[in-house]
């Protein structure tokens, strides 16, 4: 939780942080990470032999905004920036979870049938299964898991995204989770979305997907279509930025809100004043 | 909508005008800093919407520049009246993902400090809900039990409130000498105790008249909000992660799961009381059955999970609370979801309330048992 300036080398320091404030004020627009990738690219790799001391704290941060290249989905950004950090943290370095495509599950292999190309991805991983769907077909293939008496997936248990900066094109993950009572399976579904494009919203199947698609609008920007009631959440509503965007800087406080809102004012206790407000709101 | 509620055709006599009413961020019983804004035909709720966020302190956030081992204690803020539960979720979460063997001592002492604190949840949760209600003397009751989890937990753990019972692993400690006896010899003053509750409550009438038929929940659409935990349960709908997906010890032990038939405020109470019940039950086959053998797996000093993502989910007092993790192969989460339960079900306050009067807003508050600390994370 330190300032993330002062744990890393000065060169890899000077281009970055600027990119990160301009991209924290005005959020959507993501591109500008991407625009300074590849000047990082020549520094991240110098910055192990400088910033050797500064340890894991520096490198968490860095890679956030260090677009390398596109990483696939399981092996995230920081895990290419890894075996640059030096022979030290070698051994500790196993392979990712063992992830297998799903094989001889009926209720998959009709899916497959049915949505053909638009499913991208079956794979259990941990014994968890995982699909991967494009967006085209994503809300009939909600539609198809929740009224198909084979799949039966009534309860939408949760839904969040995740952000992949380095994913041009599809910075967004949306996670669905999903839960049969008849059947007692659980069922992961993904879909990439691209910075400042539209998720369809699963509120209309889904009545508990509300406010967790009202969270993750919140949280990260992403705007749902056919929600019918995308407000902030937790955040106030003229909050800026998206925090659980991974270039929201975490290192220190952004003081726009607090100066507006939370400074010393007069009240005005004059009780003609509170009744011609009374008469207005009516 | 407002016509059926004020019953289109009938005669009013007076101009039935709405206004809008706040309820918090300050109020006793919104249990923490939940502000509800009611839109009310005279009494009768027409609209409601809930404005939360009070207490955000951004923990998914602040995961993602910790590591594994030091997130665990924001864990125990999240539902600080059921912190062991939390942790375990988490814990368990992490485990799967390292794909450690926890010892079998270790799981059956987390079951029983599992149950016992669900058993000091509902009871906060009968308290408060009760005093909501009007009844004040269940309060000091309950109180008075929950007070005997907190000291037993205070000399295994070392925290009452934000107990943070578990490591990575396993447990940090093993039992001392009088737990055994202590934990039995609450066990045998519950039933007693229990009792006096529901001499106090079952045939009260104003009980009777507050909660019966009140926020009633269909099986269907409690499930299509995606209720978990005892409201979900009220409704006649048989999901527990205890029983549906056994994790850590649950597949050892026998227990029933409550359910409610008419899915209204009275049948979450009732759900709620066999509950503790059945957490006694539980308890006392742990430790009947509670193994010899070392409390803590081998777990490196440094834990760098394998690139990869879980989903984890237990059965808290309050529902089912989850944990999604990503992992990038360091030692620090690349994204960490908190499923809330409390957040989850909160939605259905809207649909329970439209229809009924203000007061009973402030029942229905207490029958969904939320936690503002996870609510709002």
């Amino acid at each position: 939780m330190t300032d993330e300036s002062n744990d890393k080398p000065a060169g890899e320091d000077a281009e970055r942080v600027p990119s990160e404030q301009t991209d924290q004020a005005e959020s959507p627009s993501q591109p500008k990470a991407g625009a300074s990738a590849p000047e990082d690219k020549d520094t991240a790799g110098v910055s192990p032999g400088q910033g050797a001391p500064s340890g894991g704290d520096s490198k968490s941060v860095s890679a956030e905004a260090v677009g390398d290249k596109p990483a696939p989905p399981k092996a995230a950004p920081r895990a290419d920036h890894k075996p640059a950090a030096g022979e030290k943290l070698a051994p500790a370095k196993k392979g990712p979870v063992i992830t297998s495509e799903i094989v001889d599950d009926v209720l998959i292999d009709r899916i497959r049938e049915r949505f053909g190309d638009a499913i991208s991805e079956a794979v259990a991983t941990l014994g968890q299964q995982i699909l991967r769907v494009k967006k085209g077909s994503y809300v009939e293939l909600c539609r198809f898991l929740h009224d198909e008496d084979d799949a039966d997936f009534k309860m939408c248990i949760d839904e969040t995204a995740i952000h992949w900066p380095d994913r041009k094109g599809e910075e967004f993950d949306i996670v669905l989770f999903l839960y049969s009572l008849t059947k007692n399976r659980r069922l992961r579904l993904k879909l990439a979305v691209a910075d400042g494009e539209a998720c369809p919203s699963v509120t209309s199947i889904w009545a508990g997907a509300n406010w967790m698609e009202r969270e993750i609008y919140d949280m990260f920007g992403i705007l749902f279509e056919g929600h019918p009631d995308l407000r902030r959440i937790l955040l106030p509503t003229d909050w800026p930025g998206h925090p659980l965007r991974k270039e929201y800087p975490i290192g220190y406080q952004d003081n726009e809100w607090t100066d507006k809102h939370l400074q010393y004012r007069e009240i005005d206790y004059d009780t003609s004043l509170i009744d011609v407000k009374y008469a207005e709101r009516r | 909508m407002q016509e059926q509620l004020t019953g289109a055709g009938q005669e009013t006599l007076f101009d039935s005008e709405e206004m809008v009413l706040n309820m918090g961020p300050q109020h006793p019983s919104t249990h923490g800093v939940l502000r509800v804004i009611l839109r009310l035909d005279g009494e009768t709720v027409v609209d409601l919407d809930c404005d939360i966020g009070y207490l955000h302190r951004g923990v998914e956030k602040i995961a993602e520049s910790d590591t594994y081992a030091m997130i665990t204690p924001y864990w125990d803020r999240l539902d600080y009246v059921a912190a062991v539960s939390n942790d375990l979720c988490y814990v368990e979460g992490v485990e799967k993902l390292l794909q450690v063997e926890v010892p079998k001592r270790a799981e059956y002492l987390r079951v029983i400090l599992t149950e016992l604190q669900r058993i000091a949840s509902h009871l906060l949760w009968l308290g408060t809900h009760a005093l909501d209600i009007g009844a004040v003397t269940v309060l000091l009751y309950a109180f008075r039990e929950r007070e005997e989890i907190l000291k037993i937990f205070e000399d295994f753990i070392g925290a009452r409130l934000t107990a943070h019972a578990f490591r990575i692993g396993g447990l940090w400690w093993d039992t001392y000498p009088e737990f055994d006896s202590r934990v039995r010899d609450f066990l045998k003053i519950l039933p007693g105790r229990i009792e006096e509750y529901e001499t106090l409550l079952n045939a009260n009438r104003i009980w009777l008249q507050r909660t019966v038929g009140i926020g009633i929940l269909p099986a269907e659409e409690a499930i299509n909000l995606s209720l978990t935990g005892p409201g979900l349960r009220g409704s006649g709908v048989k999901y527990d992660v205890r029983k549906a997906q056994p994790y850590s010890a649950y597949a050892d032990f026998d227990f029933e799961i409550p359910i409610g038939e008419n899915g209204d405020t009275y049948d979450r109470y009732l759900c709620r009381m066999e509950e503790i019940k059945q957490s006694a039950l539980i308890i006392e086959q742990a430790l009947d059955g509670l193994p010899e053998g070392p409390v803590m797996a081998k777990v490196p000093k440094v834990l760098k999970p394998p690139a990869g993502e879980v989903y984890h989910s237990i059965e808290a007092p309050k529902g089912e609370i989850g944990v999604y993790l990503v992992s990038d192969g360091t030692g620090k989460p690349y994204r960490m979801r908190i499923r809330p339960p409390s957040y989850i079900n909160l939605q259905s306050l809207k649909r329970m309330s439209i229809g009924h009067l203000v007061a009973d807003v402030v029942a229905l508050i207490g029958t969904l048992d939320i936690v503002l600390g996870e609510v709002d994370r």
